[in-house]
């Protein structure tokens, strides 16, 4: 299968007046299309600077990152990024925050926008789309919010922990629906948490970082019977077995 | 209506007694304060000639009236109104710029900071000298108090704009004209409605201040040639004008929040 991004030997550091900080450290990863992939490792140890990295929010301090095998258009315009919060705008309607990408970019054209209203529709969104963002449940904001995402059809979303500022009830069913969205656009997706569970439930692989400076420590292959809802992943047999391994992986760390 | 269970008529009924109660009471303060000075005076127990009456403002407002009364308050709200919209429209202009650059932002921060604590009526005898005695002057004073409060007011707003938000418009490839125009200035905008609100009291201040210092008309200075000329009732009626205008004006600018912040719910 066509790899979506590539990193080769990402490394990072922050600088303060008091010193540097080596945050990441020969970082290798590739991702397929239409795989997805979590990364999970201790908090602190650089998950979300790895997103930023692949969004071009923040530059690597060495290595290379490659979108679609695209060195120079550095991958922008291609990259869906989902943030912990929702941040959809409480002044526009959940179809014009659904829109705000394309009017960004001056894409807005009438396909696009049909586009949009499709993606609505499929996800139960389109009773709502000229309400409010606070008139919606906190489930179906990430929905509005992945919507949003999905807009500007990026060939890659990353997830920045986007379940954390959710219940745990609602996390379970939004992780579903959101996990059913990206499968059935056929997104290639990251997702950073720092629950092993989540990343079990939704992955098609999970890698490990180690803490600071992180470095992969190791790469788990999730293979789980019987497929399925995240939902329904966290009742396989296999399951428990995983999260052993990746909680011990975890713990060695410390 | 009829849906709604007894209990919960109950408590509507309640609180509807809570408000003509507290209604009442604001009204009976404003008449009884009015009453008991009306007396005080007319019985002479306070004396009438420093603390006036509310019948002699009346009759003072009256001959005012007659004697261009109006004229005074055309010039202080004129001045009020573009020392206030000059300060707060350039205020929020260099307030954008300093957002635009944070080096700038940095560099000039002090000068900001004793801008904002130094008491802008000091400059009074600078800019009287400056552009002259009169309206020119009192406007420049009350633009000077404005500018200041709305800078530090709107660029606070501006920074105060959640980052994950500005992050959110950066992944979608925002340019920084878009940043500003789809998230920091809308996400702002209760912000700002509060600094003009705030502004539009220091506007009164600098104005009544100005014409206290020289001034041939206005609202100040009726207030301080009744008091030179030792007629309290023209102080007093003066003062209650100023009252009435300030208080409309505060009014007005609150109707105008609630019909901004109702579009965002």
């Amino acid at each position: 299968m066509a790899e979506v991004v590539k990193l080769e030997n990402i490394s990072k550091f922050y600088h303060t007046k008091s010193g540097e900080t080596e945050a990441l450290k020969n970082i290798s990863l590739s991702v397929a299309s239409g795989e997805f992939v979590s990364i999970i490792g201790p908090s602190g140890c650089g998950k979300s600077t790895v997103l930023s990295i692949i969004a071009h929010l923040e530059e690597p301090s060495g290595g290379k990152v490659t979108i679609n095998s695209d060195k120079q258009g550095k991958g922008k315009g291609q990259i869906g990024y989902m943030l912990q919060q929702d941040h959809l705008f409480p002044w526009l309607t959940v179809r014009q925050n659904a829109l705000l990408g394309l009017v960004l970019r001056h894409n807005k054209t009438e396909e696009a926008e049909k586009r949009v209203d499709n993606l609505l529709k499929q996800y139960q969104l389109d009773g709502f789309a000229s309400a409010y963002p606070n008139q919606l449940s906190g489930g179906m904001r990430q929905r509005a919010a992945l919507i949003r995402t999905l807009a500007i059809d990026p060939a890659v979303l990353l997830l920045d922990e986007p379940f954390s500022a959710l219940d745990y009830q609602t996390r379970l069913a939004v992780s579903d629906d959101i996990h059913f969205i990206i499968k059935n656009q056929r997104k290639t997706a990251i997702l950073v948490t720092h629950d092993i569970s989540e990343a079990i439930s939704m992955s098609d692989r999970v890698v490990v970082l180690s803490k600071r400076p992180a470095t992969v420590k190791n790469i788990y292959e999730i293979k789980l019977s019987g497929e399925q809802t995240p939902l329904q992943r966290r009742k396989a047999p296999e399951f428990s077995t995983y999260f052993q391994k990746l909680w011990e992986e975890l713990n060695e760390n410390e | 209506m009829s849906n709604y269970s007894l209990e919960h008529l109950r408590y509507l009924k309640k609180e509807k007694q809570k408000k003509t109660v507290k209604l009442t009471l604001q009204i009976s303060i404003f008449v009884l304060f009015f009453a008991l000075w009306e007396l005080l005076a007319r019985f002479e127990i306070i004396n009438p000639f420093i603390f006036s009456s509310p019948s002699r403002c009346v009759r003072m407002l009256g001959t005012l009236y007659k004697t261009g009364l109006l004229s005074h308050v055309g010039i202080t709200l004129f001045e009020t109104l573009a020392g206030f919209i000059i300060g707060s429209v350039a205020g929020f202009v260099i307030a954008v710029l300093l957002w635009w650059s944070p080096m700038a932002k940095q560099v000039l921060d002090p000068y900001l900071v004793i801008l904002n604590s130094l008491p802008k009526i000091a400059l009074g005898p600078l800019i009287i000298v400056w552009v002259g005695a009169g309206i020119s002057s009192i406007i420049t004073v009350t633009l000077l108090i404005s500018i200041v409060v709305a800078i530090m007011g709107v660029l606070n707003g501006f920074n105060e704009v959640e980052q994950g938000k500005i992050t959110l418009l950066k992944t979608l490839g925002a340019t920084k004209t878009q940043t500003f125009f789809k998230v920091v200035f809308p996400a702002s905008i209760p912000t700002t409605v509060s600094v003009l609100k705030l502004n539009i009291g220091m506007s009164w201040v600098g104005v009544i201040v100005g014409e206290f210092l020289n001034s041939k008309a206005g609202l100040g200075y009726l207030i301080v040639y009744g008091g030179q000329v030792f007629k309290m009732d023209i102080v007093m009626a003066a003062t209650l004008v100023l009252c009435a205008l300030s208080a409309g004006m505060y009014f007005l600018v609150v109707a105008l929040e609630k019909a901004i912040l109702k579009k965002r719910i």
